[in-house]
């Protein structure tokens, strides 16, 4: 069993309301991935004209492309970021390609995911948002609890 | 041309900048946090397992209490008519009542995350690093093209019904008089 994490977890938690803050401050936008990663593929409605879609591209880019950059950096200083070195708790490769078609329908149907409504819209005290994690965290629980002690493991 | 020049409050490129600087400092945030280890997430969503890890309720706590203060500042500088220091103006969602689709969304939402490990973010994070998040992000944008392909479908054969619907009114009253 790993020990538990608090000061990391709490500074890491601060790095990630401090980028959400300088993105929203600074140019005005919410900082929640799925919705970023989301606007590349339906450009949003009030984008019309083929300069605003260009720029409302760019900006989506360059945030993922920050995203993935930051992933290489981690690795390359903190590879433990990415999991026990043993391997152990990892998830099988079928599982985890219906997790991420799950999270894939359930974010855009929900409009968010972790950092959309458990982040930026739980910061702006928005009713929807308080409410989606509320679910999220719940079904997230019941499923780790399922396939852990009801189906008996991985 | 030099910077200063095309240097507009609103210019994409600087917005661009500004995002990509944001999306590396979420990414070091999040991997800090512990929050790209799927061992770690599940060790957090487990609570009802003696191991269980609560690290990463930090993590939030840690988020909303910088991102709270700023957007609160957010919200009240987008009142005053006010624009962020390099956009044409605040991003902020309408007020929406709570509905089926959100509920049924998160619901999905967490499942996937329980199943999996990974959420959004971190997902992108690994994956150039670990080959099961490419797995993960792959099935993740197909569920996204695929939700969204679905809905415009079903909005447009509502648009269509309504049109149809419409067109034989008018035939029925041409008819009648």
């Amino acid at each position: 069993m790993a020990p538990p994490t608090i000061a990391p977890a709490l500074a890491g938690g601060a790095l990630i309301g401090l980028s959400a803050s300088l993105l929203l401050m600074l140019t005005g936008r919410i900082a929640g991935i799925s919705g970023i990663v989301g606007g590349l593929m339906t450009p949003p409605a009030e984008a019309r004209a083929r300069t605003e879609r260009r720029a409302e591209s760019a900006w989506r880019l360059a945030f993922l492309i920050g995203l993935l950059s930051g992933g290489v950096a981690l690795f390359m200083l903190r590879p433990e970021s990415f999991g026990p070195v043993d391997g152990a708790g990892a998830v099988s490769a079928p599982l985890v390609a219906v997790a991420g078609l799950l999270v894939g329908i359930g974010t855009t149907l929900g409009n968010g995911c972790t950092s959309g409504h458990g982040v930026c819209g739980m910061s702006r005290l928005s009713k929807r948002s308080i409410v989606a994690t509320c679910v999220f965290m719940a079904t997230g629980m019941l499923v780790t609890f399922a396939v852990r002690h009801v189906a008996g493991g991985r | 041309m030099s910077g200063e020049e095309s240097a507009r409050a609103d210019d994409p490129r600087l917005q661009a900048l500004i995002a990509f600087g944001c999306g590396l400092l979420f990414a070091i945030g999040l991997g800090l946090a512990g929050m790209t280890s799927p061992a770690k997430v599940l060790a957090f969503l487990d609570v009802t397992s003696a191991a269980w890890d609560p690290s990463l309720a930090f993590v939030m706590a840690g988020a909303i209490g910088v991102h709270f203060v700023f957007a609160r500042r957010a919200v009240a500088a987008n009142a005053a008519g006010r624009r962020p220091v390099a956009g044409t103006r605040f991003f902020l969602p309408e007020p929406k009542a709570v509905d089926r689709a959100l509920l049924g969304g998160a619901a999905l939402f967490g499942a996937g995350w329980g199943l999996g490990g990974y959420c959004p973010g971190p997902a992108l994070v690994a994956f150039v690093v670990t080959p099961v998040s490419v797995v993960f992000v792959g099935a993740m944008l197909a569920g996204m093209l695929g939700t969204r392909a679905v809905r415009e479908r079903i909005a447009a054969r509502a648009a269509d019904r309504a049109q149809a619907l419409a067109n034989e009114r008018a035939l029925e009253r041409e008819a009648r008089g």
